[in-house]
């Protein structure tokens, strides 16, 4: 396996730029994914690394290799499409030799990858089996095994699972996980999907517009979104992002929108001061920070229910404080109602503050 | 508006069985989810409630009126398809009109009418506006509008929220479930997806392959499950469903060496279905994950950990005991179509679900127990909840 390495990537069709300047590094054995919405520009970079399309400026590196030049061919890349695109009427051991096959690898050297292949995604009892007669978990053991007998340095994936139903992605993104960090397989895989992202990466890169907006682990990139879209694109529900105001006196300062205050303390405090918002700034919370408490809590504020979705094992709620609208998280034995009166605090070290004018956030201590 | 119900209602298509001997009651005002995979029957109910379909036995009720021989216009349902099925080039006014120009009524009378539901809607503003021009809330209000002008006893949806985005089909949900309880509409809405029927739902019937499995508040049908089908295809993620055999009050989990004794009501159920193999339904959510070994625990591996932000979930699969044999093709099967996940290496797959920031790795060894007051029991044969 190799890591990858993309420097200062450009490629536009005609004037519009579909990958800005992107730089990143992927390391060996490392599961990243890169998410965004349609048009971010994740597709384009990963089929660049592929050598499907070929920047107008820029490196890529896999491995020690510059490969910007190189045919697909040449990149040793396994590049995997939808699951499910296996030949039907084949047996497992026919799909997964077809690629060895095609490029007149010696019948030996065939037989003895895929064995040694099937043996690692538990199929060796299944080569003789048609797809067909296959459960779903294990045909796409059969599309991993058909990319890995090649033995890539890489596994590049396109939004393998889009086409699943839910319950069978869930499934199959857990098997894929599995298998990934067993094999120690550096694998690149785009989705829109974030909480795909959130379940598989190692690391995400968040890319909008052309350009990486934030790359972490999932929980740097949950827990410390570097921007409003980064903060807005994570989470179910998104984060609560509100219009919002700093004011301060000698005593104490806080952020407020609408009706909703929350205090404000050192260093969030000091570097909210020494900024300057011309166009304002954004107040964000998640769901899950925003509390049902008692009237008598001494950070409680008044809010109205406007709907309550109940999911089983939690609920999420859709508040009025004022004219802002907020979303809290329930447990699910909480009985709430539409139209009913209640209190909510939203904890000072859970919240995010943007400037609305750069999208970036004000991190605390960094003014 | 009406009382929609189904009595003992049966439809086939040939030798295929739609709807077998459906008795359902959706009450005035109430928000009803038919709820079930593709080819359950869910949208032949609807279709037979408007009208659409004749059933073979049985009879519908719109109020007091047995209507089973009327036709759809009569009946005076609104069927609403998906939202944005809205005339482009017409304005929201134009749109709402619509229906009603299709039968003579004067001007005079559909503009009242349509400044009446405007005016409810609070979409009046907005009149003179094209669909392009309106937000996707405001699309649905008007497609909405489009249906209440005809004043009708209740509204049949099918899948209106299906082909939009993800965030904006949770938006809509929330708007679209707050819109009809403002209006007491009663609402006959066709959903496969179970999240949309837990939280859109005042009560959800399940259908699978045209049979009534369950029928109750979303509550009910997550937390008391009345077979395998409605355990498994409700919440997320997966139940856990684990092959097991009752013996002298405990319970036996197959393929594993553990043996589990049962508290409180489970103890019961157990005490009246010994040597029975029955089904141990476990919620990831009532799941508990030991790192050093506890007695009377379920001994499994992280499989695999899923970070999902607010939350983490484990995957994990049951260590096999040395003395079982490994789960031949029957295992497998089972896998593939009764809601039990296989790992790659056969093992049955349980999940946990835990704070964000829970320290166990793939590969890690841990002793799961679980919240014996909240474990489903089902008839391994009939897959029939017993406790």
């Amino acid at each position: 396996m190799a890591e990858v390495v993309v420097d200062k990537l450009v490629k536009k069709y005609g004037n519009f730029v579909a990958v800005n300047e992107v730089s990143l590094q992927v390391r060996d054995r490392e599961f990243m994914v890169f998410l965004g919405p349609s048009g971010c520009g994740k597709t384009t970079t990963l089929r660049t690394i592929a050598g499907l399309e070929e920047g107008q400026s820029g490196e890529i590196y896999i491995g020690e290799r510059n490969v910007t030049t190189l045919p697909p061919g040449e990149r040793d890349i396994a590049f995997v499409f939808q699951f499910y695109a296996l030949y039907p009427h084949l047996s497992v051991y026919d799909n997964m030799a077809f690629p060895l096959r095609a490029t007149r690898t010696a019948q030996a050297e065939v037989d003895q990858r895929v064995r040694s292949v099937a043996a690692t995604l538990h199929l060796d009892d299944r080569l003789d089996r048609r797809i067909r007669q296959l459960s779903a978990g294990e045909q796409q053991r059969v599309a991993l095994g058909r990319a890995m007998v090649r033995q890539p340095r890489v596994f590049l994936m396109d939004e393998p699972l889009t086409n699943l139903d839910a319950s069978l992605r869930i499934e199959m993104r857990a098997e894929l996980k599995h298998l990934q960090h067993e094999r120690g397989a550096t694998t690149i895989y785009v989705t829109h999907d974030q909480v795909e992202a959130l379940a598989m990466g190692d690391r995400i890169t968040v890319m909008h517009q052309g350009r990486i907006q934030q790359q972490g682990t999932p929980l740097e990139v949950y827990n410390q979104p570097a921007n409003v879209f980064v903060a807005g694109f994570l989470g179910s529900p998104p984060m609560n992002l509100m219009p919002a105001r700093f004011t301060q006196d000698a005593g104490s300062a806080r952020i407020q929108a609408g009706t909703l205050i929350v205090p404000v303390a050192d260093p969030l405090r000091t570097a909210l001061a020494a900024g300057e918002y011309p166009d304002g700034l954004l107040l964000g919370v998640r769901a899950e920070h925003v509390a049902l408490v008692p009237p008598s809590h001494p950070e409680a504020q008044a809010a109205t229910i406007y709907t309550v979705e109940y999911l089983g094992d939690e609920q999420v709620v859709e508040l009025k404080v004022g004219d802002a609208t907020l979303r809290a998280k329930a447990g699910p034995e909480t009985v709430l109602h539409e139209g009913e009166n209640v209190h909510i605090s939203v904890p000072s070290r859970r919240i995010h503050v943007f400037d609305v004018k750069s999208g970036q956030v004000i991190r605390e201590g960094a003014a | 508006m009406a009382q929609l119900a189904l009595e003992s209602v049966t439809k086939r298509y040939g030798d295929l069985v739609a709807m077998n001997d459906f008795t359902l009651t959706v009450r005035d005002h109430e928000f009803l989810v038919l709820l079930g995979p593709s080819g359950a029957g869910k949208t032949t109910t609807l279709r037979t409630v408007a009208g659409l379909e004749k059933p073979d036995h049985g009879q519908v009720r719109i109020g007091e009126t047995v209507v089973t021989r009327m036709s759809p216009a009569e009946r005076n349902v609104a069927f609403v398809f998906q939202f944005y099925a809205l005339y482009p080039f017409m304005t929201a006014r134009e749109n709402m009109a619509f229906p009603l120009k299709a039968n003579p009524m004067p001007k005079q009378e559909i503009e009242r009418r349509v400044g009446e539901v405007a005016k409810t809607l609070q979409i009046g503003h907005l009149l003179a506006r094209k669909p392009g021009q309106l937000s996707g809330g405001e699309q649905q209000r008007v497609a909405l509008g489009r249906a209440m002008v005809r004043r009708p006893q209740a509204f049949l949806m099918d899948e209106p929220l299906t082909n939009l985005d993800a965030k904006l089909r949770t938006t809509m949900r929330a708007e679209l479930k707050h819109l009809q309880r403002d209006l007491g509409a009663t609402t006959l809405y066709v959903t496969h997806d179970q999240v949309e029927a837990l939280t859109m739902g005042d009560r959800v019937a399940v259908l699978k392959s045209g049979m009534l499995q369950q029928v109750g508040t979303p509550r009910e049908i997550y937390d008391r499950p009345t077979n395998t089908f409605v355990a498994a295809f409700v919440g997320h993620p997966l139940i856990a469903l684990l092959p097991c055999m009752v013996q002298d009050g405990a319970l036996a989990l197959e393929g594993s060496g553990a043996r589990i004794p049962l508290t409180g009501a489970l103890a019961q159920v157990a005490a009246r279905a010994t040597d029975r193999r029955v089904t141990l339904g476990l919620r990831s959510e009532d799941v508990r994950m030991h790192t050093e070994e506890q007695p009377d625990a379920i001994r499994a591996d992280v499989y695999a950990v899923e970070p999902l932000g607010d939350r983490t979930i484990y995957d994990l699969q049951i260590q096999t005991a040395p003395s079982v044999h490994a789960p031949g093709p029957e295992a497998a099967l089972i896998g593939g179509g009764s809601g039990v996940p296989l790992g790659s290496k056969g093992g049955v797959l349980l999940r946990a679900r835990t704070d964000p920031d829970y320290p166990l790795l793939q590969g890690e060894r841990v002793w799961v127990t679980f919240n014996h007051e909240r474990a489903h029991l089902f008839d391994a044969g009939s897959g029939e909840r017993i406790g």
